[in-house]
């Protein structure tokens, strides 16, 4: 258990790598003068050597990317140019709010993907497995911020049960928080649920045809014990492995959604960082959420590790 | 009850998986008993039908399937029985051993777990005493150290093992009925005849019934003490045991036993029937045998040949079954 | 081999056609398929015969009839420029399949390329994968919207960014299959014959591998739309003259209150397509190889 946690965070390393290498190279791929493009064309030339200055622009190309690992190391992501504060500290600044949101969206993901999934292989071929499977498609196939928008109109605009924006801390008002993130999270809650239905729908038509599931029910037991107990625990294993493809997915949507919803979160800093050409913010906020999907991949995959004896114990064997 | 009773007796039993479409059925009109205490082998080929006969009886069909005839378990017709009623029935009163031992555990429950949910599921007792009496089984069906192995995952075990493990399972509640479908065909020879003796005796310990179905003629020999040999989804033979090694008669039964391999014969090659089972969108129209069957006259192919009694209990689906008693008689 | 490919145009050339109906009722028999083709179809026919039926052009201002809800003149009414939607979202609808179209093509080439190389030479497969597992590890839209950033708004942009986005993952698909096909005899044998890796991976392999390759391809093609709208609504895509879908929705959101349908209307233009795309996916997935995964993502 151990060692292949080790051996998958070795692994990580050189990924780790290219990932930040990827960041970096980000400023190269602007066309032209880097520093014209994120200074605007407002910027005067004093702005611009500023700019050139702070990002090290000047310097030749293995001086930059040294001192960019040697910073790296050192847990320096760079200072935001539009916020003037360490990026690093941004990005933690912001990253509560987001992580809050992302398990409330998360839980619905599981909830209602795992339900719909089971109900639909359960009901295979017939009404309520064709409306499961026609609701997950239509949740892969919506676009997210679009559903976002309408979502406002509904219960903002016509049934005034939300607000259309803005975000309330859960330790000063749980309610507010409620008000504030419900509607986010659903939003972001609908192409995953859709991707995690599909899933658990295959995986669990896969397990309900395996023979393990006929002797249970030769052994006399109940229907619920046999798909509850006994098809579940099997469905479970292949459903952890794509948390990590949801969260990622989840972060992504946080972007536009978080910049809609006027949420000051992960996303919406990310969001902003872009439109705003805030490339020390852009790489480091790129490398820090990378790693940490990374991070949390093999978290996963621990897990999955820990949770299936066939793995687990061939390799204490 | 006397002996003779059958616990089990099925008529006219037809499993149709695709009622409208005009195919073979998957089983059909077949006919037999299992009395209390024997061991009856259902013998043919794959895809004669004993494996889903074995599943009407058990109920564990898809829920669409058409079933018509009647299963009399004890005497009573269990095809039209709710789902909570088959519950009460499988496991407590007819046992299952499949035929892939890999597979028919769950691979993520420990050995033990998976007895003693069954063993708390059919009897009110603690956990310790579910676990107690895991231990008894598994000792009985001959697995070494019990108690040891409660907390093995099925994966830890070998194929006999687990089947051993199976067999255990299914008699938990002292079934009057045992189906076993083809539980040594995945094992290699030695462990086969292990699990054939283990059966045997507990058949004889605990006057279970056992069914088993396999396509060897040699674990028929063995252990059967009457034989039902199936075709295309409906009965061909059906006889003692001595009765049908010594006078077969329907030809596909002594194909059967020529494809056997003898170990006192040295012969240069593996027999085999020449042909394959027909194909169940284009049935022949008479005899399903026939077209491969070498003694087959034109009578053969004008209509279905209806069960022949013969002697006592030996009966056969052949309209050559006289002319192949007598000749074997001589 | 030469000849060998000869006889069989000349098999194949009589029952050319037999064989192609033969195929397409294979296909239509599948509902999700049938669906699918249907749905995409009628969008890809609504983007080409759509400059016919309406002589207005997507720009053209008419302050008088602003706002105007849907009718007979303006089949899905005006913007707050007095602009008709339809031609609009019939414009949009061609960037869309354009710009989705080549990050398909674009996908086609450099997947199959890298994922066969990564498949075929082991020593490529451990740099090429740590790469794809590099880009794979950011969320994909926010590295598209990353790129995006960097090389400035325009619909160029936003085909390389998507590809650099899904190119990584179709390699995937196109590697794993390329890892099962050469393990095969077929192929086994042609390199103990001596034919030279080249001629395999286009003969033998590649052929062999292309139904989990389309089933990805119609799905990359999905999330292309639905990422080219992300980019374009946020201003990192197509130039905001152009009424891409995403622009569409971005200009109709100042006015949800008073002309909800400027911003239903795009949204059901994406979803429709997507839906279309994705039950095609799924479709053939079903029929040309049932036990296929595809990433999904």
């Amino acid at each position: 258990m151990i060692g292949y946690t080790v051996s998958r965070l070795l692994q990580a390393i050189p990924i780790l790598f290219l990932v930040s290498l990827f960041a970096f190279g980000m400023i190269y791929l602007i066309p032209g003068d880097a520093a014209t493009v994120i200074g605007g064309p407002e910027a005067s030339a004093a702005d611009l050597e500023e700019i050139r200055q702070n990002m090290g622009l000047n310097e030749p190309f293995y001086l930059q990317i040294t001192s960019f690992y040697t910073n790296l190391f050192q847990g320096d992501l760079g200072k935001s140019l539009m916020l003037g504060t360490p990026v690093l500290d941004a990005i933690i600044d912001r990253t509560p709010i987001t992580l809050g949101i992302s398990i409330y969206s998360l839980s619905i993901t599981i909830i209602f993907g795992l339900v719909t999934g089971i109900i639909a292989a359960l009901n295979h071929n017939k009404l309520l497995d064709q409306i499961a499977t026609l609701f997950a498609l239509i949740g892969i196939s919506l676009p997210n911020f679009w559903l976002a928008l309408i979502l406002i109109v509904l219960f903002s605009v016509h049934l005034g049960w939300f607000p259309t924006g803005g975000y309330v801390a859960f330790s000063e008002s749980p309610i507010g928080w409620l008000k504030t993130t419900t509607m986010p999270a659903v939003a972001l809650a609908l192409l995953q649920a859709g991707l995690l239905t599909r899933i658990t729908r295959s995986t669990m038509l896969e397990v309900l045809s395996q023979d393990y599931i006929r002797t249970a029910r030769a052994k006399g037991l109940s229907e619920w014990v046999v798909v509850g107990q006994h098809a579940l625990a099997n469905v479970m294993m292949p459903v952890v492995t794509v948390l990590g493809l949801i969260l990622s997915v989840l972060l992504s949507g946080s972007i536009v959604i978080e910049v809609i919803y006027n949420i000051p979160g992960l996303g919406s800093l990310m969001g902003n960082a872009i439109l705003s050409r805030d490339f020390p913010l852009v790489q480091g906020g790129l490398i820090s959420i990378a790693a940490s999907l990374l991070f949390l991949n093999i978290v996963v995959d621990v897990l999955y590790f820990w949770l299936d004896p066939r793995i687990r114990i061939k390799s204490r064997d | 009850m006397s002996s003779d009773t059958p616990i089990l007796s099925i008529r006219d039993l037809t499993v149709d998986f695709a009622p409208k479409s005009g195919r073979l059925p998957a089983v059909s009109n077949v006919s037999f008993d299992v009395t209390a205490g024997e061991m009856m082998c259902v013998v043919g080929e794959s895809g004669s039908g004993k494996s889903v006969t074995a599943l009407a009886i058990m109920g564990l069909l898809a829920a669409d399937t058409a079933i018509s005839g009647n299963i009399l378990f004890e005497g009573r017709d269990i095809t039209r029985l709710s789902r909570r009623e088959w519950q009460k029935i499988r496991g407590r009163q007819i046992g299952m051993i499949f035929q892939e031992p890999m597979t028919s555990l769950n691979p993520v429950f420990t050995i033990g777990r998976q007895l003693v949910e069954t063993i708390r599921h059919h009897e009110r007792v603690s956990v310790r005493a579910a676990r107690d009496r895991a231990v008894e089984l598994l000792d009985m069906v001959g697995i070494p150290s019990p108690r040891s192995r409660l907390d093995d995952y099925p994966h830890q075990m070998s194929g006999g093992m687990r089947q051993r493990v199976m067999i255990a399972i299914a008699l938990i509640c002292s079934p009057r009925l045992l189906i076993a479908d083809e539980p040594t065909t995945a094992l290699d020879v030695t462990i086969q005849g292990q699990l054939l003796d283990l059966l045997n005796d507990l058949r004889s310990e605990t006057g279970t019934a056992i069914m088993l179905i396999t396509h060897n003629m040699g674990v028929v020999a063995e252990v059967a003490d009457r034989v039902t040999v199936m075709y295309s989804g409906c009965v061909a033979e059906q006889a003692e045991v001595m009765q049908i090694f010594d006078h077969p008669a329907h030809p596909y039964t002594s194909g059967l036993m020529n494809c056997t391999p003898k170990l006192t014969v040295t012969s240069a090659q593996l027999n085999t029937i020449p042909g394959s089972m027909p194909n169940p969108a284009a049935a022949p129209p008479g005899c399903l045998f026939a077209p491969r069957c070498e003694l087959a006259i034109d009578a053969c192919s004008e209509g279905r040949p209806a069960q022949v009694n013969l002697t006592g209990n030996h009966s056969s689906a052949c309209i050559r079954a006289e002319m192949l008693l007598g000749e074997s008689a001589e | 081999m030469q000849s060998h490919i000869e006889i069989d145009a000349v098999e194949d050339e009589p029952t050319g056609l037999a064989r192609f109906y033969a195929t397409a009722r294979r296909f239509m028999r599948n509902r999700s398929f049938a669906i699918g083709a249907v749905l995409f179809g009628s969008v890809v026919l609504v983007t080409f015969l759509g400059p016919l039926l309406t002589d207005v052009s997507p720009n053209a201002l008419s302050m008088r009839n602003r706002f105007q809800p849907p009718s007979f003149d303006n089949l899905l009414g005006t913007d707050n420029l007095g602009r008709d939607m339809f031609a609009r979202v019939i414009y949009g609808a061609q960037l869309s399949l354009m710009i989705g179209t080549s990050v398909v093509i674009l996908n086609a080439i450099f997947g199959v390329m890298l994922g066969a190389l990564a498949g075929f030479y082991a020593r490529l497969d451990n740099i090429l994968m740590r790469i794809a597992d590099a880009l794979m590890a950011f969320p994909a839209v926010l590295l598209a919207i990353g790129i995006a950033a960097a090389l400035g708004p325009s619909s160029m942009t936003a085909i390389i960014a998507l590809s650099v986005v899904y190119v990584p993952r179709t390699a995937r698909v196109v590697r794993s299959s390329v890892l099962v096909v050469k393990e095969l005899d077929f192929v086994m044998a042609a390199r103990a014959s001596g034919a030279t890796d080249f001629r395999i991976i286009m003969k033998h392999v590649l052929p062999n591998s292309m139904a989990p390759m389309i089933v990805q391809l119609s799905f990359v093609f999905a999330y292309s739309v639905l990422s080219e709208a992300v980019l374009s609504f946020m201003g990192l895509g197509a130039p905001p003259t152009v009424p891409s879908w995403g622009i569409l929705i971005s200009e109709g959101r100042a006015y949800m209150r008073e002309a909800a349908w400027l911003t239903v209307v795009p949204g059901v233009a994406i979803a429709i397509t997507a839906l279309g795309l994705n039950l095609l996916g799924d479709g053939l997935r079903d029929v040309l190889d049932p036990r296929m995964k595809v990433e999904e993502g």
